[in-house]
C-alpha cells in the first residue's frame, strides 16, 4: 500500500514538475507577447536653431510725411501710390467752400474760448494795481490784448474820486484840531497817538491827490499780453490787482491747437485749397480719396529714392532676443527678389509693441512700397535637451515623455516605464528644444512603442 | 472501555494542539482561492495598520483561482525561482551524498589515527550556526571568484557535516562480520561500500536526503549571502521579495513553493522514519 502510494507520489512529482517546465515557456511567451516592444533614443544635447521671420516694407531712408489739417473735405486727389512727383506740385485740393467753413468755426472757436479765460499758460505775470475803495467807471482793455508800459488801462469814477478826496480832507481837518486841544491840555500820549493816524491818513489822500491829478487813469505797469481782467465797470476797487499782463504770454495747450489749426486752414486758403508736396520722390504711401475727410496722420509719405532703401519693421517682443544691431539677415520681397547678408541698423523699443527694426537693403529687385520679409536663422548660447517629435507628447508648452530604466529582475536585465514631464521651449527641425526635463543624455527615450504605455510597465527594447 | 475514556483527554489535547499548529498551513492553503479584493481586505492591516486586524474568512466568499492563474500564467519569473531552486537544491543533495557517504564509511569503517577526533571536529562544525561561519565563507568563495554564482551556494553546503554525521549512524548500524566476510570473498573496499554499505545504509541516506531537501528548500541566509543578481535568486528568496502589497501573489507562491516539499516528504517518508528509528535504536 505504501510502495503504491509512493509510487504514485513519484508520478505525480514528475507530472507536477513536467507541468513546471511547459508552463515555464508557456508563461514566458505569454507575457512577451504582452510587453510592449519599444525603439529608443538618446537625448541631444545642441543649441537651438532658431528661425525669425519679421514682416514690413521697403522704405526710403529719407521719408517726408505730409499733414493736412484734420476735418477738411477733399475735393481732388492727383497722385496715387507709387507716383513719382517733384516739389511744388500738387498732391491735391480741399472743397474751398467746406475749407472757409471750417476756418470760420476755429476761428469763432477760439474767440469764445479766449474770453471764457484760460487761454493762456501760466507762467511770468505782472500784476496791476490801484487804491483800493474807488469805483471804476471804465475797463479800456480786454484779454489778450497787447498793451505798452504806461498804456491806462481802468478808468476811475472823477465824482466818486473827489467826493472821496473831500471827506478826507474835511476828517483831517477835525483830527487836527482835536489833535491841538490834546496838546493844550498836555495830554501828549493821545496826542501822538492821533498825529500818527493823521499821518498816516495824509500820506493815502496823497495817493488819491496822485490818482486825481492823473485824471483817474490806471495804466499797465509793463509791457505785453493781458491775460486777466479782474474788475468791471461799476466795481469798487479792492486791494488786489485789477489787471494780470504778461510779458511773454504762452497760450495754454488747446488755445495754441486751435491757434495752429487756424494757421493751417489760412495758409491751405491761400493756395486756393491746394496741397503742394513739400519734397520730391515717390509716393509711398497715401491715405486719401476725393471726398474723404482728412484724418490725425499723415496723408502722403513721400519718399526719396535717391537717399537709399531700407527695410522697416516691427520685431515681436518674443523674437527681439534673437537680434541685435549689426547682424546679417535675408530681405525678400515680392517673388524672387531677395538681399542676403544685409545688417540691422536700427532696433529701437516701441514701448511694449515690440521693437522696431531698421535694415537698409542694397538690391535693385526691391523696390520702394514692397511689402517684405526679413528672415534669420540664430543659434542659441544655450544648450537644450532636444528630442525627435516623436518621443514627446506636446500639450501646448508642457511635454511629457516616456523613457525607460535598466534594472536586474527574476529574468536578468529588465526594462521599466517611466513618464517625464518638459516644458517645450522652441521646435528645431524635426525635434523638440526641452527645458525641465532632469534626464541625463544616456537616458534611453521611449521613440515608438507597440503598445500604449504606462508608468511602471515592463517592455523590451527592440 | 474504562482505559479508553481515561485516555479521551488526551486525544483532547493533542488535537488543540496539532490545529494549532496545522493552522498556518490550513491558512496558507486557503487564502490564495480567495478573490483578490476580498484578498485585499484581509491583508490590508498588513499594508497599513490602523488599529484594526485583519479578520480571516476561512471559507472565501467567492473562491477564484485568478491569483494562480495570475503566479502560473502571468509570473514568469516566479518559474525562473522555482528552477533556480530546484537546481541548487538538487546540485547540494547530488554531491552532498556523493561525498558524504564515503566520508560517513570512512568514520564508520575505517581505521586510522586521530578518526574520533577528526569526527568530533564535524560533529562541532555541525552544531556551527551558518553566521559564524558566513563571514568567512564569503571571503573564500570571493577570493575563487565564486560570489554571485550558483556555484557559491551550491559549494559549501556540499561539504555540509551534517549529512556524514546522519549517514554515519546508519553505516555504524551494519554489523562488521558482514562487511568483513564480503573482504574474506575477495571484496575491495568500493565494492564492500557499493554492495554491503550502500544497500544496508540506504534508509539514512534517504533520510538525510530528505531531511536535506527540506532544509535547503528553504534556505535563506545563503543565497542572500552570496548572491546579488535577483535572476539568481531561489524561490525562498523570491517570496519576501513579494511584499504584503502583492499578497495575492505571495500567497499562491507559498501554496506552490510547498508542493515539492510535500511530494519529497511523501516519497521519502518510510525511509526518514526508518533512518530515524534506527539512529534512535542505535543511540
Amino acid at each position: 500500500m505504501k510502495e503504491n502510494m509512493k509510487s504514485r507520489a513519484v508520478k505525480l512529482f514528475g507530472i507536477f514538475l513536467g507541468a513546471m517546465l511547459i508552463m515555464t515557456i508557456v508563461s514566458r511567451m505569454i507575457v512577451t507577447q504582452k510587453m510592449p516592444v519599444v525603439t529608443t533614443t538618446g537625448i541631444k544635447s545642441e543649441s537651438i536653431a532658431h528661425r525669425v521671420e519679421v514682416g514690413g516694407t521697403i522704405e526710403a531712408e529719407k521719408q517726408t510725411p505730409v499733414f493736412i489739417a484734420e476735418g477738411l473735405r477733399v475735393s481732388e486727389v492727383f497722385v496715387k501710390q507709387g507716383s513719382k512727383i517733384g516739389k511744388g506740385e500738387h498732391l491735391l485740393r480741399l472743397d474751398e467752400e467746406y475749407l472757409a467753413s471750417v476756418t470760420a468755426d476755429a476761428e469763432k472757436e477760439l474767440e469764445e474760448f479766449m474770453e471764457k479765460g484760460d487761454a493762456y499758460a501760466d507762467g511770468d505775470r505782472t500784476p496791476v494795481f490801484t487804491e483800493s475803495g474807488l469805483r471804476v467807471s471804465q475797463v479800456c482793455v480786454k484779454k489778450g490784448d497787447s498793451v505798452y508800459a504806461g498804456q491806462p488801462l481802468i478808468r476811475l469814477d472823477t465824482d466818486y474820486l473827489y467826493r472821496k478826496i473831500s471827506d478826507m480832507e474835511g476828517e483831517l481837518d477835525s483830527q487836527r484840531l482835536t489833535r491841538d486841544g490834546m496838546y493844550e491840555a498836555e495830554d501828549s500820549r493821545s496826542a501822538d497817538a492821533l498825529s500818527k493816524q493823521i499821518d498816516e491818513k495824509q500820506r493815502e489822500l496823497d495817493r488819491y491827490n496822485s490818482i486825481w491829478d492823473n485824471g483817474g487813469t490806471v495804466y499797465s505797469s509793463c509791457g505785453g499780453v493781458v491775460t486777466d481782467i479782474l474788475i468791471k465797470a461799476g466795481d469798487i476797487t479792492m486791494e488786489q490787482a485789477v489787471a494780470l499782463v504778461s510779458s511773454s504770454p504762452e497760450l495754454s495747450g488747446e488755445a495754441e491747437r486751435l491757434r495752429r489749426r487756424i494757421d493751417a486752414l489760412k495758409k491751405a486758403a491761400e493756395h486756393m485749397g491746394y496741397i503742394n508736396s513739400p519734397a520730391g520722390g515717390i509716393i509711398t504711401e497715401a491715405a486719401l480719396r476725393a471726398g474723404d475727410l482728412t484724418a490725425d496722420g499723415a496723408a502722403f509719405i513721400i519718399s526719396d529714392e535717391s537717399s537709399g532703401k531700407v527695410f522697416t519693421g516691427i520685431v515681436p517682443d518674443e523674437e527681439v532676443e534673437y537680434l541685435k544691431v549689426g547682424d546679417k539677415v535675408s530681405i525678400s520681397a515680392g517673388g524672387n527678389a531677395r538681399a542676403k547678408d544685409q545688417k540691422i541698423s536700427l532696433m529701437t523699443r516701441k514701448g511694449g509693441d515690440g521693437c522696431r527694426i531698421e535694415v537698409p537693403v542694397e538690391s535693385d529687385d526691391i523696390k520702394l512700397g514692397d511689402m517684405a520679409e526679413l528672415v534669420t536663422t540664430k543659434l542659441s548660447d544655450e544648450r537644450y535637451d532636444c528630442l525627435p517629435f516623436e518621443t514627446v507628447t506636446a500639450e501646448g508648452d508642457k511635454g511629457k515623455v516616456f523613457y525607460i530604466t535598466e534594472s536586474e529582475g527574476f529574468l536578468g536585465k529588465e526594462y521599466t516605464v517611466h513618464s517625464a514631464s518638459c516644458r517645450i521651449k522652441e521646435e528645431t527641425g524635426n525635434m523638440y528644444a526641452l527645458t525641465d526635463l532632469g534626464l541625463t543624455p544616456e537616458t534611453l527615450i521611449v521613440r515608438t512603442s507597440s503598445k500604449k504605455l504606462a508608468e511602471g510597465m515592463k517592455v523590451r527594447p527592440e | 472501555m474504562r482505559k479508553k475514556a481515561a485516555g479521551l483527554p488526551l486525544y483532547i489535547i493533542m488535537a488543540v494542539l496539532c490545529t494549532a499548529v496545522l493552522f498556518p498551513v490550513i491558512l496558507a492553503v486557503i487564502l490564495p482561492f480567495q478573490a483578490q479584493s476580498e484578498l485585499k481586505d484581509t491583508l490590508s492591516p498588513l499594508v497599513n495598520f490602523t488599529g484594526k486586524y485583519s479578520h480571516i474568512d476561512l471559507l472565501p466568499q467567492y473562491p477564484s483561482a485568478e491569483n494562480f492563474k495570475e503566479l502560473l500564467v502571468y509570473s514568469p519569473e516566479f518559474y525562473r525561482v522555482f528552477w533556480n531552486s530546484l537546481l541548487m537544491v538538487g546540485g547540494i543533495l547530488f554531491f552532498q551524498t556523493l561525498v558524504a557517504v564515503p566520508a560517513a564509511w570512512a568514520f564508520a569503517r575505517a581505521e586510522f589515527k586521530g578518526r574520533r577526533l577528526l569526527f568530533n571536529v564535524y560533529v562541532i562544525f555541525m552544531l556551527m550556526p551558518f553566521q559564524v561561519t558566513m563571514l568567512s565563507q564569503y571571503l573564500v568563495l570571493d577570493g575563487m571568484g565564486l560570489m554571485n554564482r550558483r556555484l557559491a551556494v551550491i559549494l559549501p553546503a556540499v561539504f555540509s557535516a551534517f549529512p556524514v554525521f546522519l549517514i554515519y549512524r546508519g553505516f555504524a548500524d551494519i554489523p562488521r562480520d558482514v562487511a568483513d566476510s564480503a573482504r574474506i570473498d575477495g571484496a575491495n573496499e568500493w565494492q564492500v561500500l557499493r554492495y554491503i554499505g550502500l544497500p544496508l545504509g540506504k534508509s539514512g541516506i534517504l533520510a538525510c536526503v530528505v531531511i536535506s531537501f527540506l532544509d535547503l528548500w528553504n534556505m535563506v541566509e545563503q543565497p542572500l549571502t552570496f548572491l546579488r543578481d535577483k535572476a539568481l535568486y531561489p524561490l525562498s528568496l523570491y517570496l519576501p521579495t513579494l511584499g504584503a502589497d502583492r499578497g495575492e501573489l505571495l500567497l499562491a507562491s507559498a501554496a506552490v513553493t510547498l508542493i515539492p516539499a510535500v511530494f519529497v516528504f511523501v516519497i521519502g517518508q518510510e525511509e526518514l522514519e526508518r533512518g530515524i528509528i534506527a539512529s534512535a535504536l542505535k543511540e
